[in-house]
């Protein structure tokens, strides 16, 4: 199988030292392969107006003005590392696994009504979380504060402080300092609390729970 | 029952008999049927006041209905007639219908109820071999199996050209009308266009190239291993935490005066619960891993199917059983007219028809019933067929498979359905359309009004038939289809 | 009593009580210092989660620009400041471009490859190329992506995985001409932008779906559905001569001429997208892709030509198209095939079907070649309409807009329009997100 290699990477990395001193490709005269077409600037049509276009279809999503959005591919993947300010990164560890494994179930299409695939983001979130607890000196402890060897119920600020940060950054700060901070606090505390209640959970587990409910719902479930 | 009660998927395998709620229990309690309600704990409910009703969560129950439903959907157009025909057809077979039907139109049997095929086809051939090793042999399979089948299908609306029919909402899925354990149908290859009803069914997606026991496993499995990280109950709470935080969160993004607002909070909340199940490790692999399945095992020699078929066996039963929705399968390289009988066409049929001899299978021994739907966006006619030597499982055999000629979905084409009753006989199905006696070409009945209506109608069909008989009436409101009669083949 | 245990002066009170106050009044200004203004930001993420799909995490400083903006009313100023970000290029833009590398406009399953990168320079400008949109099926030149490990140009089909996560597609190099598997340059004439650019096979490209086996109808219609947004039987009738059908469409079949329960063949085949006249000629016999890739076709045989059917071994068949032969050649003895030339002329049967209107065609409505068509096809109003359609449905499907604000946001970037538009799809982005009816 042949591929177009040698020529054309040669001929790019020449436009690219051209391009760092400046050459221009809008050319109007035809080069060695013709460029008609290429940066032909478009002129305007005289009385070309709007009223010259074909009908178009109007958008309606709802008896409300506005709709919510969903995150897909890409964007989910992106949303997570930003939730873990990239203490975890899809090019590393268990994240990138997982992506391999669930990245074509991901949810693909922004509007809600044909979408699907969120029980896929709650597995990519769980895989990405779990790289915060691997190694010894965890980043679950350098960067959280969440210790591993303690109880859940001693760790319960931090548990709390870190769900709260980590969806700080899915909303800009509004999960901690708007309206509804009091809110999701008490769920983030029923949360800690639940897992302090059973006996063989850790504190690794309570913070894999805090992380995995935090990210799956900044990442898909906020209509954002 | 709210949702949140601290079940696992060992407790709904433990009580199979006894899974959860019934349709029935929902009915007699008076709650809307098929749907059962997860609301927010009262501590949070009043701390968010009037946001109750915004809180709240309708997910189908967690329950395994029993009843397979799948979906073959041949891209390209395959010669339908060398599938199954129906009785009207069979009757007035000459030559020339024989000959655009690409089978030989003189070795014709009736299986079930009212489906016909060419015992001598590929499809055919296969479909009266049965699986490998079945106990008594293929007139075994014939009798406890294929006697208990029955079909219907709409004619001629699919299209005249794969180019036409491409892209135009021919598949479909069940998830979200079916109670399943998992909550979700599996797609094999689906890269088509769904119908606009099924675009947001949930569903996982493999490839037919990873179409593996152990890639099914994989699909239904968390990774990394569970082990020290999460256990089910810590994964159901942190999915009852994320959708609380949503619901808190709803004032300040403004849900309540946003469209697809609650579609949002019940896709992505509900989609959630099944992963519970998937954090123990063996739990994908006990579910399809074929050859461990011993309903199956003990009825023929599973070790002996390719591990695609396994994979596509156990997927089977597990639709089934009720632990997943539908099994759609899209097949490729079904534009074949102009190809080679033998090492193509032939080759292709028999992959289909071996699709649902496995599907037939997994019904009979998940003891229920069981809908299998057939669709194609052409079709090619056949100018008569050709004996070939063909490998049907380990089985060498001398078959007459057909020459396709071109495509012309004009002169016959059809969606199909094949119902499996395992108290037997197949219940009584309808085809609609008419076909021309010269030709066997079919002209679409004139209460199809399009493709797209065709497929809503036999996956209602299909819904019926596996819900003892009940219209499907969320699944036709879903569809958009308000005369259930005009599109049904029940 | 040790002096620490007597009860304080009132001197002490006042001073206790004022430094009370004093406590409370800095508390109270910090308070309000980090009050955070809910509705910017709340908008602000919409605008960041919409444009870049949640690339652009929150601490970035273009976010609290667009806080900014929001606040003082500038709403669509914030929003241009996400699409012209490298968060907008590395998602929407490179997902559109994906889309369009088959009618199913999904970007599912679809990898990176030279098509998608040329639409990504197309959406955001790079290798000193400004954005447009106006070349997108016509421009005769290769982009690559500069790899974020070597700093070297290379085929984005050559970006790892790790590479792709850090690539920032606003930087691209832009090389004239394109070539096929071979390495032969394609002629100016039948170049069709991203349409003709496939460096190896399997590469997921709109030449690979629309070139591999078959007869290249896929190719035609593709590029006017991905281009318009019009399905086949929009634009399908069966008011046409039959010289126009493909000379593989059997003229027996039952539905050749009035379609029983279903169209006619001769409206698509003749009338519509996949007719001899409206662009299957630039592409029917000169494209092919096989196993080892895009291959272009200088000087096509019997053996060779599409037009003639789907198989080799039918084609010299249906070239002679003698129906009296056994058995029965598929094929349309009255076709004129395609012109050798290349020609097509999109007002016959569409400019007496309203199609041309519908599309607010601009353009010349005859030429030869590929490359004239898609430059002609870039000066129609649907094509500009189309793209704010998509971007509608990528920020905000749920939304709500009338028909004119659809076409006053494509008139925006029109730069065929009277008075010109951008030629640049960010210029819709950001009139689509800053809409009332959007986020």
């Amino acid at each position: 199988m042949k591929r177009i290699s040698n020529q054309i990477i040669a001929a790019g990395a020449v436009c690219l030292a051209a391009f760092v001193v400046g050459c221009s490709y809008h050319e109007k005269e035809i080069p060695s392969h013709g460029q008609v077409g290429v940066a032909v600037e478009p002129t305007p049509i005289s009385n070309n107006t709007v009223a010259q276009a074909g009908p178009t279809t109007a958008v309606s999503g709802g008896a409300n003005q506005n709709g919510v959005l969903v995150a897909t591919g890409s964007g989910v993947v992106a949303r997570l590392e930003n939730g873990l300010e990239k203490n975890a990164v899809s090019t590393a560890g268990n994240f990138k696994k997982s992506l391999k494994l669930v990245n074509t179930n991901l949810p693909s299409k922004a509007n809600i009504q044909n979408a699907s695939g969120f029980d896929q983001v709650q597995l990519l979130a769980y895989a990405a979380c779990s790289d915060l607890t691997t190694g010894n000196n965890p980043l679950m402890k350098t960067v959280y504060g969440v210790i591993p060897s303690a109880t859940i119920a001693s760790n319960q600020p931090a548990l709390i402080a870190a769900g709260l940060r980590m969806l700080d950054q899915h909303t800009a700060g509004l999960a901690s300092q708007g309206p509804d901070s009091a809110a999701v606090t008490t769920v983030l505390t029923n949360l800690v609390q639940a897992q302090a209640a059973v006996g063989t959970n850790t504190s690794k587990m309570a913070f894999m729970t805090v992380c995995i409910a935090v990210n799956t719902a900044g990442t898909s479930m906020l209509g954002l | 029952m709210t949702y949140k009660a601290k079940l696992n998927w060992k407790d709904l395998v433990e009580k199979r008999d006894h899974a959860g709620i019934s349709r029935r229990d929902l009915l007699a309690r008076g709650m809307a049927t098929g749907f059962i309600t997860a609301a927010l704990p009262p501590a949070l409910l009043s701390l968010i006041g009037g946001r109750a009703e915004s809180a709240m969560l309708t997910c189908p129950p967690a329950t395994r209905a029993a009843g397979a439903i799948a979906q073959i959907y041949a891209e390209g157009g395959p010669t339908m007639g060398a599938r199954f025909i129906g009785e009207d057809q069979a009757a007035l077979m000459n030559a020339t219908v024989a000959a655009n039907y690409g089978i030989s139109g003189t070795n014709l049997l009736k299986l079930g109820s009212n489906l016909v095929i060419d015992t001598t086809s590929p499809f055919g051939a296969t479909i009266m071999q049965g699986p490998p090793g079945w106990v008594g042999g293929s007139t075994d399979w014939q009798t406890k199996v294929l006697s208990k089948i029955s079909g219907g299908g709409h004619r001629g609306p699919f299209n005249a050209d794969d180019g036409a029919g491409s892209n135009t909402g021919l598949l479909g899925g069940v998830a979200s009308f079916k109670n399943t354990q998992l909550g979700k149908d599996l797609q094999i290859s689906v890269s088509n266009k769904m119908a606009n009803w099924a675009t947001g069914i949930a569903a996982s997606s493999i490839s037919r190239n990873s179409l593996t026991p152990a890639g099914l496993s994989t699909l239904f499995s968390v990774a990394p291993s569970a082990n020290g990280l999460v256990t089910s109950q810590s994964m159901t709470d942190a999915s009852n935490a994320a959708i609380d935080i949503a619901a808190a969160l709803s004032n300040t993004f403004g849900h309540s005066t946003r469209n697809g607002a609650t579609t949002l909070a019940n896709s992505t909340g509900c989609a959630l619960y099944g992963n519970s199940a998937l954090v123990d490790p063996a739990f994908g692999s006990s579910l399809f891993t074929a050859t461990g399945i011993s309903a199956l095992s003990a009825l023929f020699t599973v070790s002996d199917l390719s591990t695609a078929e396994q994979a596509l066996l156990a997927s089977y039963y597990q639709s089934a059983s009720g632990v997943i929705g539908g099994v759609v399968l899209q097949l490729g390289g079904r534009d074949y007219h102009g190809q080679n009988p033998q090492t193509v066409i032939a080759p292709a049929d028999i992959e289909e028809a071996r699709a649902i001899v496995m599907f037939l299978a997994a019904c009979y021994a998940a003891n229920a019933p069981g809908s299998f739907l057939y669709f194609s966006n052409g079709q090619a006619v056949a100018s008569g067929v050709q004996a070939v030597t063909a490998t049907i499982g380990n089985t060498t055999a001398t078959i007459n498979a057909p020459v396709a000629r071109g495509d012309a979905g004009g002169s016959y084409n059809a969606g199909l359905v094949i119902f499996f009753n395992p108290a037997g006989p197949g219940p009584a199905a309808l085809f609609t359309g008419t076909i021309a006696a010269n030709s066997g070409n079919a002209k679409t009945a004139t209460t199809i009004q399009s493709s797209q209506a065709a497929v809503s109608g036999l996956y209602l069909s299909a819904l019926k038939w596996i819900n003892g008989g009940t219209d499907p009436t969320a699944a036709a409101t879903a569809m958009n289809i308000q005369n259930l009669a005009d599109v049904m083949v029940l | 009593m040790s002096k620490s245990m007597q009860p304080p002066t009132s001197r002490t009170k006042v001073a206790r009580m004022l430094a009370l106050v004093a406590m409370a009044w800095t508390l109270l200004n910090a308070f309000s210092a980090m009050a955070i203004d809910v509705p910017s930001t709340v908008m602000a993420l919409r605008l960041k989660n919409a444009i870049t799909g949640g690339l652009m995490p929150s601490s970035d400083p273009l976010f609290a620009q667009m806080v900014t903006l929001v606040a003082a009313g500038n709403v669509k100023g914030a929003a241009l400041v996400a699409a012209n970000s490298k968060y907008f290029a590395n998602y929407l833009a490179r997902r559109l471009a994906l889309q369009m590398q088959s009618p199913s406009l999904d970007a599912s399953g679809m990898t990176d490859n030279d098509a998608s990168a040329f639409l990504v320079a197309h959406f955001v400008g790079g290798g000193g190329a400004v954005a447009r949109i106006s070349t997108i099926w016509s421009e005769n030149a290769t982009y690559l992506v500069v790899s974020p490990s070597t700093g070297a140009p290379i085929h984005a089909a050559d970006l790892s995985d790790d590479d792709l996560a850090t690539v920032d597609w606003t930087q691209m190099v832009r090389v004239g001409g394109q070539q096929d598997i071979t390495g032969t340059y394609l002629p100016v004439s039948v170049v069709g932008g991203y349409t003709t650019l496939s460096d190896r096979a399997n590469d997921n490209s709109f030449a690979m779906f629309g070139a591999t086996a078959g007869t290249n109808l896929r190719m035609i219609e593709g590029i006017w559905q991905i281009a318009t947004g019009f399905a086949l039987l929009d634009v399908a009738s069966p008011a046409v001569e039959v010289e126009l059908v493909p000379r593989f469409v059997p003229v027996y079949d039952p539905n050749f001429f009035h379609g029983q329960g279903q169209t006619a063949c001769i409206a698509c085949h003749g009338g519509g997208m996949a007719s001899v006249g409206h662009g299957y000629a630039t592409v029917a016999n000169v494209f092919d892709f096989t196993e080892d890739g895009f291959t272009y076709i200088a000087n096509p045989t019997v053996r060779t030509m599409k037009s003639l059917g789907s198989d080799p071994n039918q084609r010299n068949r249906n070239l002679t198209c003698d129906l009296t032969r056994t058995p029965t050649p598929v094929c349309n003895p009255n076709s004129f095939d395609v012109d050798s030339a290349q020609s097509w002329d999109v007002a016959k049967t569409w400019s007496e079907t309203g199609v041309l209107s519908a599309m607010g065609w601009k353009g010349p409505t005859t030429g030869k070649g590929l490359q004239q068509l898609g430059y002609a096809i870039a000066q129609s109003w649907v094509v500009y309409q189309f793209f704010t359609q998509r971007v509608i449905g990528e920020l905000c499907p749920l939304g709500t807009f009338t028909s004119a604000e659809v076409s006053a946001i494509a008139a925006s970037a029109n730069p065929w329009a009277d008075p010109a538009g951008t030629d640049d799809i960010r210029t819709i982005v950001a009139g689509v997100a800053s809409s009332p009816g959007c986020l």
